[in-house]
């Protein structure tokens, strides 16, 4: 085979698989220090670890919400942190059979000579970290990749440098035990339509596939994180199905089969909009061969945030609605979600412009 | 869409699931003139055009055969043929709903510096031809690059070339009407594993559709007909299930699912080895996006033609091999093919020639 079949194989494939299973998808909870504190200012909570342990806590706790997921992403620091009760996050996930995940990218830094494209940084000493990562309990590792869409973006310079740094990120995962999610995000800012969109996905997804060929990853222990393809931010609005129409067909004009499942990022999309697109998705009666599911940060915690405000009285209340929101995209996976779990909040956009995590 | 939607869209989506219908296959009957000279050469039949003719008639008015064949490739002296009563050729096929396809390459060249390794030529005025061809009733295209496993091979190069090269006609055809069929065969000779192989096919079939995308071509108005994954000619044989499993693990790994079928070359099987791979395949449980069927030359005339032997008495028992082993076929690509066809003489044969030339 032209795939690296190191001692991990079995288990890769494995793994992939059960974070693919139907009715399920991945909690991306894996905000940096940085970024969480953003997400805490919003609901005047101060950015320090106990609170960081706090909000993740009633995440994690949330009754009955585990059953609709099948994988978290964790930052570094949540991944050795524990309940109040002194219980590890690790061993409350993987009792509830949910495996955790490590996101192991530092970050993105500009490409000198382009118009503000950038590359993603983490390549050093990767491989220690993920058997680092493995010991503790990590099964699946993260890596983000941005691209944007403008007249002359994205650059083939910026296309090849994503996709070879994807791989090279993928094998080193792989090697170490850790299943890759690769996540090549074309952003949504710009007032390009949707068809730009379909085509620059298409493009960058061809380069991804091409480069993990390269570099021998194992497709069938690999999972794809990509953008839905939908308009730019600064465009109108188009109905769920048609962006479940272009989306499916990007990925199925891009995504050989051995690769088992698609975990889409919500980008920006409110909670609503992102459960009713993939709704659509897997209402569409076309041949599909890999499960389609989420992989959501901000369109799965948003409301639960605004719930909680930092208060020990409202976390019964918070988790209910993160419940709400967990079943509404298990739902979705199936094709079932009948939209309107929620109300107000849900539907609130999450758009933040040149979005840095 | 990254691909390019020009007027025949519609037309090379519906054309292209057409040929990939479960049931049917192609009948890959576009030998040059040079090599089917060397074909009828074999049973002692002259090489005129008469003679091509006979063969071809032969092939094309066996009662019940084109009800298995969704597309029959030509060669470009065949498209413009017609039977002994005057009825064209491809009328008689799109009359028994076979789709005529036609061969656009002119062969292969050395690529200078490699150890042997070719190039495909054909692609100068190339879209004028499709344009004719299409007026002459083709509805399909094939364009055959070669590449061979060895020390250093394939190449980088090889493999850049035959890719791109095979993406450029791709894109041709269809701005003129033609489904391309896209073939990157990799030769069976050699004395290397079936993991090897694997290993060459993955990474050819990856730059293939590299190539594809990067000319904008529509995917789902095309074809491939790619090798089966199999030990080399020198090689120990593998069972059928071997076989059938690192071909459609090779596939599931590189071909996206928007290519509605994959066609298989023969290249060199036997007739009988051919259809029980091919049968053992769509037998495998597993993802399969797209059908899987048979595009074969050599494994679906060999005993035809040996029977017939350029003799009019012997027409009637060549057309029964031959649709006995169209059936047979037909049944390989529903995994229901039970291995008991009528061995005619010959369907056992190795069909393998040493560094193999069209």
């Amino acid at each position: 085979m032209s795939a690296f079949v190191g001692k991990y194989a079995d288990e890769l494939i494995k793994t992939a698989k059960s974070i693919a299973t139907p009715g399920k998808g991945i909690l991306a909870a894996d905000e940096s220090t940085g970024t969480i504190g953003k997400r805490l200012s919003s609901i005047n909570v101060e950015n320090i670890e106990s609170n960081r342990q706090s909000l993740r806590e009633l995440l994690f706790t949330s009754p009955h919400a585990l059953e609709y997921l099948s994988g978290v992403i964790l930052f570094e620091e949540t991944l050795y942190q524990k309940t109040s009760d002194g219980k590890p996050f690790v061993e409350v996930l993987q009792d509830h059979g949910v495996i955790p995940g490590i996101k192991v990218d530092k970050g993105t830094v500009e490409l000198a000579g382009t118009n503000g494209e950038t590359t993603t940084q983490g390549f050093d000493g990767l491989g220690a970290r993920c058997q680092q990562y493995y010991k503790a309990g990590a099964r699946f590792a993260k890596w983000r990749a941005v691209l944007k869409i403008g007249p002359t973006e994205p650059s083939e310079l910026s296309i090849q440098q994503n996709a070879q740094g994807l791989a090279r990120y993928a094998i080193i995962c792989q090697e170490n035990g850790l299943v890759p999610i690769v996540e090549p995000e074309v952003l949504t800012d710009g007032a390009h339509d949707i068809k730009k969109c379909a085509y620059v996905t298409e493009v960058v997804l061809a380069a991804v596939y091409k480069a993990l060929n390269e570099q021998h990853v194992l497709l069938e222990g690999t999972l794809l994180k990509p953008n839905m393809v939908t308009p730019g931010s600064d465009s109108p609005k188009v109905a769920a199905e048609v962006i479940a129409e272009y989306t499916v067909t990007a990925l199925r004009r891009t995504v050989p089969p051995a690769v088992p499942g698609v975990v889409f990022l919500s980008g920006g999309q409110s909670e609503e909009e992102a459960s009713m697109n993939l709704n659509a998705m897997n209402k569409l009666e076309v041949l599909k061969p890999w499960t389609l599911s989420f992989s959501f940060g901000r369109a799965l915690q948003q409301s639960t945030l605004k719930t909680w405000g930092g208060k020990k009285e409202n976390v019964g209340k918070a988790q209910e609605v993160f419940l709400l929101r967990c079943k509404a995209n298990s739902g979705a996976t199936l094709g079932k979600y009948e939209g309107g779990a929620g109300g107000g909040l849900a539907g609130e956009s999450l758009h933040v412009k040149g979005y840095k995590y | 869409m990254s691909c390019f939607k020009g007027k025949y869209h519609d037309e090379l989506i519906a054309n292209a699931m057409y040929i990939g219908t479960p049931g049917k296959g192609i009948l890959a009957a576009d030998e040059s003139t040079g090599t089917i000279g060397k074909r009828l050469a074999s049973i002692s039949v002259e090489n005129n055009e008469n003679n091509r003719r006979d063969l071809r008639e032969l092939l094309f008015t066996t009662p019940g055969a084109l009800d298995c064949i969704s597309g029959v490739i030509l060669y470009e002296e065949t498209l413009y043929q017609s039977t002994a009563a005057g009825k064209p050729f491809v009328e008689v096929m799109k009359a028994a709903g076979a789709l005529p396809g036609i061969k656009v390459d002119t062969g292969t060249v050395e690529l200078p510096g490699t150890n042997g390794e070719t190039t495909t030529q054909g692609l100068d005025g190339l879209g004028q031809r499709c344009k004719k061809y299409y007026e002459g009733g083709a509805r399909f295209a094939k364009w055959r690059a070669v590449l061979k496993i060895g020390q250093n091979e394939p190449s980088q190069l090889a493999i850049h070339e035959n890719a791109y090269g095979l993406a450029r006609y791709a894109m041709i055809c269809q701005e003129n009407g033609l489904v391309p069929i896209v073939e990157p065969e990799i030769l069976v000779d050699g004395s290397h594993s079936i993991e090897k192989c694997a290993d060459v096919t993955e990474r050819v079939l990856a730059a293939c559709y590299k190539a594809l995308n990067d000319h904008h071509v529509l995917l789902e108005g095309t074809l491939l007909k790619p090798n089966m994954v199999t030990p080399g000619s020198d090689a120990p044989k593998a069972t059928p299930q071997v076989i059938a499993e690192h071909t459609v693990r090779a596939l599931q790994r590189t071909v996206p699912p928007a290519v509605p079928a994959v066609v298989f070359l023969s290249g060199g099987q036997s007739e009988e080895e051919a259809t029980v791979n091919l049968n053992a395949m769509n037998q495998l449980k597993g993802k399969k996006p797209w059908s899987l069927s048979f595009s074969f030359g050599r494994a679906l005339q060999q005993s035809t033609l040996k029977t017939w032997a350029g003799k009019k008495e012997n027409i009637q028992k060549a057309q029964a091999a031959f649709l006995t082993r169209c059936k047979a076929n037909s049944e390989a690509t529903l995994g229901t093919y039970k291995g008991d066809a009528v061995l005619a003489e010959g369907a056992s044969e190795s069909l393998h020639v040493k560094d193999y030339k069209y």
